[in-house]
Parts: structure tokens; sequence; C-alpha cells
């Protein structure tokens, strides 16, 4: 008897060195893509909400834009400033660090429920998958969201059992409210977490039915309000642009979960999901019917909370991407990895083997990504501090949102689209200078001569064209009359 | 019986394996292109006459081969334009092209789908054989950097042409090891699923007959 105790304690041993190995390695895969200071316009606009205004400040912007940002993780962002430093690596760790949160859900807690093999899964899953790894990278809410939903989801199983844990409440509505406070889309992954909950305390114990309401309502009052606030309902009237239908197609969206360059990598994406479903329904009696319902339950919520998005974005004004609702994707792999782990030995090999593959070629993508499109950025870096001055002036000719990703780089510069950029007589005097991104130049003028001088080609992380650019110094002088 | 099944399953799974590899079953499309700038025109294609285009095989499959040709767009066309890939003395493909398909200037595909061998060097003629009005000019191009890698000297009238043809090439290449062993494992999920149900089923059955 004492000889088989020590054999399963050194068990238990060997598996929690497992998972915190696959833990470190997984955070250092990830880590190694987070080295570049190359930011895409999305990271640029968390950059600049975060790095420039104080906590109020934030809360200011965000509403003044009338658009569908909510402030909490841009507040969590500057408070994580405040320990990392004000960089931008310092802040893409701040997304690594929510991938993190959502991997060591697998050590401390998914492997007491469901054991090592199923702990052990998800973790490589919720990290390397493709979707995953590249929001993991990528400085915006999303990972920090998935983690929010995945411990909210997990909250919401556990209650069944502990109905009057003031502690798993606290979570539910902490985690409800960071989370629709972060990014509004997480609503729909709440919607079905509270879906079950109230079905499962209807089940056990009517009379605490009130609580998920209290709980889930009043978020949804807060929530509500600041819809209001923000006057976010002029974004649900449609205006008719065909583009927010064409992007919506299941291939697609599986594509965006298990897409890479592997061959058929999709299809064999779409056949693991029905496949695994067919398993639940198969090894029902093995799975149990609490962990049957909630690994299904689980597995379903992001396809179905995609599909409804897609028919609100049908009928709505603003643009629509699948990141949008990728807040359940780390409930998708627990459920996912429930289910697989309980199949056979054999299968959580198999699963295990595709994951890694599957997460070498995203790498590959990812890295790409992060370091081949940023050739120009140490040469325009180092050109800028060594020609531009505090002050200077710079006039570019691409969208307005870029200047916002220029500013990320040149904090004390000032920019001007051609839309916008002061009359000739205004920038006599001053040191301009111009990023031509599409061959245009500045008006020109019969009282002031614009000569420019080109000084090379530059940029920062390349996106389609917006953010490379010749640098032209300007020169503008007032036109002398002949005599 | 269910385990001559499982053992099917096992079989089945096996092989599978081996066909994505080391047989190169499942490929990928690989196509390397001209580009259609800086280009120029050879002298026109006499009846008998053809251009010669040298290539190296970049894998050992050719799916399609695309050509551009020019002539005058006033006038009618009529005749069969071919298409033939030589190695040395060797034809080892052959086909036509009806001359009024192509548009000037413009890819027209030819599916091969002719094993090569990798590193070879080939010849592709495109041969005027029955165009006697509107005579054909083949496209080519002029810099380094239209060039597609895989051409080498392109001879019209028996003299190499300063350029070579404006030509895309589709190449069937085998997985890289990456992609091998992704599908290799969704290969064996898939009969780590079908061997569990199994088993259940032959537990169910035992359960039953021990019942009986």
């Amino acid at each position: 008897m004492q000889m088989k105790k020590m054999t399963s304690e050194k068990k238990h041993k060997i598996t929690t060195i497992g998972l915190w190995l696959i833990l470190i390695l997984c955070t250092a895969v990830l880590f190694s893509l987070c080295l570049s200071e190359g930011i895409d316009y999305d990271e640029a606009y968390s950059y600049r909400t975060a790095h420039d205004n104080t906590m109020m400040g934030i809360i200011r912007v965000v509403l003044a834009a009338h658009d569908t940002d909510v402030p909490v993780w841009y507040m969590g962002l500057r408070l994580w400033s405040f320990l990392a430093g004000d960089g931008i690596i310092a802040y893409k760790m701040f997304a690594l660090l929510g991938t993190v949160l959502s991997m060591l859900l697998g050590p401390v807690v998914i492997r007491r429920q469901w054991g090592a093999k199923t702990a052990a899964l998800y973790m490589i899953m919720v990290s390397l998958t493709p979707a995953m790894m590249k929001i993991s990278v990528n400085n915006r809410m999303y990972s920090w969201t998935v983690f929010g939903v995945t411990v909210c989801g997990l909250t919401a199983y556990f209650l069944r059992e502990r109905l009057n844990s003031k502690a798993l409440w606290t979570i539910l509505f902490l985690t409800t409210f960071c989370g629709i406070f972060s990014h509004y889309f997480t609503a729909f992954s709440y919607l079905f977490i509270y879906l079950y909950l109230v079905a499962v305390i209807w089940q056990q114990d009517r009379k605490q039915i009130w609580k998920p309401f209290v709980c889930g309502g009043s978020v949804v009052l807060l929530f509500v309000a600041w819809l209001i606030k923000s006057d976010f309902f002029h974004l649900l009237v449609s205006d008719g642009n065909p583009t927010n239908q064409s992007k919506f197609g299941i291939y697609e969206f599986f594509d965006f979960i298990f897409g890479t360059r592997v061959k058929y990598a999709t299809k064999m994406g779409e056949l693991l999901f029905v496949l695994t479903l067919v398993c639940a329904i198969l090894f029902w009696k093995r799975l149990g019917r609490r962990n049957g319902v909630f690994a299904v339950l689980c597995t379903c919520i992001f396809p179905i909370s995609y599909l409804m998005a897609a028919l609100l974005a049908l009928h709505a004004s603003h643009f629509f991407t699948y990141r949008h609702v990728m807040h359940s994707m780390g409930l998708f792999w627990l459920g996912m990895t429930i289910i697989l782990s309980r199949i056979n030995l054999q299968e959580w090999i198999a699963c295990l083997s595709f994951t890694v593959w599957m997460g070498v070629s995203a790498y590959g993508i990812s890295y790409h990504e992060e370091y081949g499109t940023i050739s120009y950025l140490e040469e325009t870096k180092a050109f800028i501090a060594e020609n531009m001055e505090p002050g200077d002036v710079v006039v570019y000719d691409t969208d307005s949102r870029f200047g916002q990703l220029f500013g990320c780089y040149m904090p004390d510069q000032i920019f001007y689209t051609m839309e916008e950029v002061p009359d000739l007589e205004e920038l006599v005097g001053k040191r301009v200078w111009y990023f031509q991104c599409f061959g245009h130049l500045l008006e020109e003028s019969d009282k002031y001569t614009v000569t420019y001088e080109n000084m090379g080609h530059y940029g920062f992380q390349y996106m389609d064209g917006n953010t490379d650019f010749d640098i032209l110094k300007v020169n503008i002088t007032e036109e002398t009359g002949n005599d | 019986m269910i385990k001559w099944v499982e053992r099917g399953v096992l079989l089945a799974a096996i092989l599978s394996m081996l066909f994505v590899w080391p047989y190169g079953g499942i490929r990928e499309d690989k196509k390397d292109s001209s580009l259609s700038e800086d280009y120029g025109y050879t002298e026109p294609l006499q009846v008998g006459e053809y251009a010669s285009q040298y290539f190296v095989a970049e894998t050992d499959f050719l799916k399609t081969l695309e050509i551009a040709v020019n002539y005058n767009q006033e006038e009618e066309r009529n005749g069969l334009l071919g298409l033939e890939i030589w190695k040395e003395d060797q034809k080892i493909y052959e086909g036509v092209i009806p001359y009024d398909a192509m548009e000037a200037t413009t890819f027209f595909p030819a599916v091969i789908e002719t094993r090569l061998k990798r590193g070879a060097v080939y010849e592709y003629r495109i041969v005027n054989q029955s165009i006697s009005e509107n005579l054909p000019q083949v496209v080519y191009t002029t810099t380094e950097k239209a060039h597609v890698p895989e051409n080498q000297q392109l001879v019209v009238h028996e003299a190499t042409v300063d350029g070579q043809a404006l030509n895309r090439y589709t190449w069937r290449e085998k997985l890289d090891a990456v992609s091998v062993l992704e599908i290799d494992s969704f290969i064996a999920i898939v009969a780590a699923m079908i061997y569990a149900v199994l088993e259940q089923w032959k537990r169910k059955e035992k359960k039953n007959n021990e019942v009986g």
C-alpha cells in the first residue's frame, strides 16, 4: 500500500513539473514574438489611449470617440505601464500576460477538476493555436477577454456545487463586469454562460434563481447606461454596406481558428470540431452528464456567438471581424480538451501532436508578421533620432488614423494630413517634413516656393503602403518679386 | 470480428500516413510567374517554326504552364499553336491550342500534368502548326526582376533572344515536414476515435453476452 501511494505521489509530482514546463515553454515561444517594436494601427490606438491619458482621461477619450470601445482594458494597460514601463514592447507584454493567465488556469484549476491530460492539452491549445497566438502578441484586449470569459465559465461550472460561495459570485460579477467593459461582444459569451447557470440553478435550488439575475443584471444596467452615454445606438443603424455581409462564412470562421500554411489545415479543423461533438455524444457516459453538458456548451459558445454577432453586423454600420467575437475561444479549447482527453490515450497523444505541429506552422506565420514587416523600422527610428526635433511639423499623405501610429514613435512632433495641413504661410520658418506614401505633395502657392529634399525611403510596420514612405525635407520660402 | 475491424482501422491509418509521406500523394501548388512589365515581342513565327524556352524543373511534377503570345488584334486569327516539352531529343509532352482562344499578351493555361526530373533542364516549344496569317509573336520579359527563376535562354530562329518568355509555371511539390506531421496527427486522431468507438462497442457486446 505504501509503495502504491509513493508511486502516485511521484506521478503527481512529475505531472506537476510537466504542466509548469509546458507553461514556461509556451510562454517562451510567445515571448519570442513580442520583441518587435512594430505595431499596427489598432495597437497604436491602444498605445496612445493608455499612454497619453490618465485613468479618467481614458474614460473621457473612449466616451468621446462614440465608437464601440470600452475603457477597462485600457485602464489595465495603463496600470501595467506603471509596472513594466512605457515602451511599445512593455505594452505588448500585457497582451502576453492575458494568455499566460489563461494557461495558468491549467495547473491551478483545470487539472484539479479534469486531470493533468486535459490541463496539458488545454494549455497548449490556448497558447499555440493560430488565432490565440496572434492575439497573444498583439497589443489589444482579446487575450484578456479570453481569460475573463474562461474564468467566468469555470466559475459558473463550480457555482453549481457551491451556490452559497460569496467568493465565486464575486468572481462571476468581476469577470462579467471587466469583460463587458473591455469589449462589447463579450456579451454574447456571457449570455450563454448565464443561461447555463440559470438552467443549473433552476434544476438544483430554485430559491436561489435570483442570484445570477442580480449578478448579471447589475452589470447589464451599468452596461446600458454606458451604451447610452457613449451613443452606441447610432452604430446599429445600417449604412447598407454590403462588405459586412460578405465576410461571414463557415470556412472563413474555421480558417480563423485553425488556418495555417498547412494544406487542408482549415478542413481538418472543421472536421475535428464536428468529430469532437460526435464523440461527446458517443462517449456521454464516460464524460458524465455534468461534464458533458459543460464541455458541449463551451465548445459551442464560440460558433454560436459568432453567428449571432454576424447577424447583428448585417444590420449595423460598424465593421466586423472574427476576432471581435473570439472572447469565448478559451472555453472553446477547454470544451474540446475535456471531450478529447476522455476518449483514449492514443487520442490524447494524437491531439497533442496535431496541436504542436499546428503551432509550429502558426509560429512561422506570426514570426513573419512581427519581424518580416519591419524592414525599415530601425533605420527610421535612427533617422528620427538624428534629424528631427521637438515641434517639427510632419505632413503625411495617407489616412489620418496612421498619424496616431507615427506619433507612437514620434511623440514630440506635430502631425497633419493633407486635408488638415495649415496654409503655407503658417509653416514658413518651421521645420517641416513630408511622409510621402502615395506620391502627393503640398499644394502649390504663388506666394511661396516649396522645395523638397528626398532623405530616403523609410517606414514602420508594413501596412499596405500606408506606413512606408519617402521622407522629404520641406523648405518653404516666400517668393520675392522680380525687379 | 471487431478485432479485425480494429486491425483494419490501424492498417488504413498506416497506409494513409504512408500515402502522405513518403509517397507524396498530397501535394501543394507552387506558382512561379514572370512579372508582366518590361516585355517585348519576338519575330513572328512562320508555319512550322517555333520558339524554344529552356527551363529547369523546380519540382518533379509540372501541373500547368501558362504562355503568352502577341498578334494584331484588328485581324482575324485561325489555326493552331502547338505546345511541346522536350528533354534533350525526346518529346515528353504535346498539346495544341486554338489560336483564336488566346488573348494577346495574356497568360493562356495549358494543362501539362507531367512528371519531370527535378533540377533537370527541359525545353518547351511554342510551335506555329498551321497559322498562315496574323502570325504569333512570343512575348518575353526583358529585365532581370521580371524573369522567372526557372527560365534559362529563349531561342527563336536559332538566335538567343535577350530575354525570357513571359510565362507562369504551376508546380506540384511535396508537403514539407510540418505539414506531413500535422496531417499524420490528424489521421491518428480519426483512427484513435474509431478505435475508441470499436472498443466501447466490444465492451458493450461482452457485457450483453455475459448477461445473456
